[in-house]
């Protein structure tokens, strides 16, 4: 197996911290909020068999370079994503609780990122360059076969 | 500011998973006073499955199970993070305050029911875990029985995206977020009877849960903030709506030095708040000692909102509309309270005002009546905001010093892991002979024959 899961174009943004906002006249507490990207995939498609396609809502698909899934409490939005090769999923954490984002098929290298770095404000972005169905979950609310937080890729070609 | 380490950030999310196997796995517990005969026995229409005798551990137990079946575990301490996927099952400590799921401050949840029909939990502790105690996600039936929960890193006792659940005879303490939660369900169908909140951010938070959720009977104490409703774009489900928060004693929810996430500390010091919900009915409660108010309610400001505030909400959490992709969402979204009902309460010694709306009209529709209370903002709330009729008066009049609540220095989270220790709580009556029963859809509950609490003489 190899992939091409090397880190590229880290860079620390700012944000507005997760809650904490005042009322319509204050502004919200800001603190850290932070972005990395990766991209890959592996050499063959993970086809994931826990997460029945057919029982999955229709796919979002999206036709651009670049997109967003947000991991919100406790769900990813949109649950199911249609991409193309080369795109890039920037995940992004509007929960206030932690969160992390897990491959059910352990092959799907370089596509995970734990809670101490995909904190409430931050993003993590994987480019996925390979076709194929990529299951994930977040462990902390999930498990790769039950439990709202999970979530599916469908990369085509 | 956060700094990136994608590839530790991998190691870590390895050794979780490993060290989450390992804990389903493999725990090791010191169950060496379990007092159970050693054969797994039948009794009623499932089985008795015993730990250890017939299974090393919880989880093995809880894997071997059938619906119906009771899995009954012995005194001693447990070390175990234990999931849980097979429909109704029973899982039943045999001493509430000697069973002990213990996470070393290293497995994230005590038991977790993921997506597992009619699971009930009864008759024991969980302490120091990194997330909860005791914790359903995705489930139609629940049920918590006489549980303890403290020094947990989220929340004590919690069901998400539930619904027809009951948490009751139970106690959450030390946690962060708080002691007891429903998230992210409409109609949730939930009763929380006869429970302790104490020594955590909020005693009791339900972001966007209702529909026929009732709060009854129960203490909140010693928290950074009582009973907290609360509304965001955060979570499904937006609005909050429809709780009715009945006959609890609320009082001294003051504990500034407690642990607590920001909205906790955002919330603290208050009795009852009210944060962007919309018809809940808060009624015949007692209320006391608080620094700010004894029941407000407040609008929620939300910053990196997804939505804005409907003009209607969703008849269910199935039916709620995505946003459209071309919304322009506002930096900060305000999710007012509307249509609340506070009626019958009693509310004494609050340092800002015992009863408290922050509204700019009386088109948000909030009532008060037949309240017994000393102070309000604004003044003569009951005259502005009456439940019948027309209401008098003027916002304008001793308005709601929202900004004490909210532009304010608060003390920063105190160390859940050293909250203090829980006394002995009160154990399952019968708890080696009791019949196992499943959890269903809550009890039917009168509202109407709860009156209100009186105030503990010391």
């Amino acid at each position: 197996m190899s992939h091409d899961g090397s880190e590229r174009n880290q860079r620390r943004v700012s944000g507005l911290a997760a809650v904490l906002a005042v009322t319509v006249a204050l502004t919200a507490g800001c603190s850290g909020a932070s972005s990395s990207t990766a991209t890959g995939g592996p050499t063959s498609a993970p086809l994931d068999t826990t997460i029945p396609l057919d029982t999955l809502a229709p796919p979002t698909v999206v036709d651009a370079a670049a997109t967003t899934v947000l991991a919100i409490d406790n769900d990813f939005e949109p649950k199911h994503l249609r991409i193309a090769a080369g795109t890039t999923v920037e995940f992004k954490n509007i929960g206030h609780n932690k969160h992390n984002i897990v491959p059910n098929d352990p092959q799907a290298a370089g596509f995970a990122v734990g809670e101490d770095d995909f904190p409430t404000g931050s993003s993590y972005s994987f480019t996925f360059t390979r076709p194929g169905t990529y299951a994930y979950y977040c462990t902390l609310h999930a498990t790769p076969t039950a439990g709202s937080m999970r979530g599916v890729i469908t990369v085509t070609k | 500011m956060h700094t990136p380490r994608r590839s530790t950030g991998l190691v870590a999310v390895i050794l979780l998973t490993v060290s989450i196997l390992a804990g389903c796995a493999s725990s090791g517990s010191d169950g060496a006073d379990a007092t159970s005969a050693s054969t797994t026995t039948r009794a009623g229409a499932g089985r008795t499955l015993k730990v250890p005798a017939d299974y090393a551990t919880i989880q093995d137990a809880v894997d071997a199970a059938r619906p119906g079946d009771l899995v009954l575990v012995p005194a001693g301490t447990y070390n175990e993070a234990v999931n849980v996927t097979t429909d109704r099952i029973v899982i039943r400590g045999e001493d509430r305050n000697k069973v002990v799921l213990d996470g070393k401050f290293g497995y994230e949840n005590g038991i977790r029911v993921l997506g597992a029909k009619g699971v009930a939990i009864e008759n024991m502790t969980a302490r120091n875990y990194t997330s909860n105690g005791f914790f359903w996600t995705g489930v139609d039936g629940y049920r918590g029985s006489y549980l303890t929960a403290y020094n947990n890193g989220d929340y004590g006792i919690y069901s998400f995206d539930s619904v027809n659940g009951v948490f009751e005879h139970s106690y959450g303490s030390g946690s962060p977020d708080a002691g007891f939660y429903v998230g992210g369900c409409n109609p949730c169908n939930v009763l929380i009877d006869d429970v302790v909140a104490e020594y955590n951010g909020l005693g009791y938070s339900g972001t966007n849960s209702g529909g026929n959720l009732i709060i009854a009977n129960s203490t909140f104490r010693h928290n950074r903030a009582g009973i907290v409703p609360n509304t965001g774009s955060y979570e499904k489900c937006y609005p909050e709506r429809d709780n009715t928060i009945v006959g609890n004693l609320v009082y001294a929810n003051n504990y500034d030095s407690g642990p607590a996430i920001d909205n906790a500390r955002l919330a603290q010091e208050n009795g009852i708040l009210v944060a962007g919900g919309w018809d809940n009915k808060i009624l015949r409660n007692r209320i006391d000692d608080h620094h700010l108010t004894g029941i407000a309610l407040v609008p929620f400001p939300e910053t990196d909102a997804t939505d804005v505030e409907p003009a209607k909400a969703a008849a269910t959490c199935a039916d709620q509309p995505r946003p459209p992709a071309d919304l322009k969402v506002p930096d900060t979204v305000l999710w007012s309270a509307r249509h609340n009902r506070v009626e019958g309460n009693v509310i004494t010694r609050s340092g800002l005002a015992d009863l408290g709306a922050f509204d700019q009209d009386a088109s948000h529709d909030n009532c008060f009546v037949d309240n017994d209370f000393t102070s309000s903002q604004p003044a003569k709330i009951e005259t502005l905001l009456p439940c019948e009729g027309t209401g008098t008066g003027s916002f304008d009049d001793q308005p709601l010093e929202v900004m004490k609540l909210i532009n304010r220095e608060t003390p920063p989270s105190g160390d859940y892991k050293t909250q203090p220790k829980p006394p002995a709580q009160k154990n399952m009556p019968n708890a080696l002979g009791a019949k196992a029963v499943p959890a269903g859809a809550p009890p039917d509950f009168d509202v109407d024959a709860v009156k209100v609490p009186t105030l503990p003489t010391s």
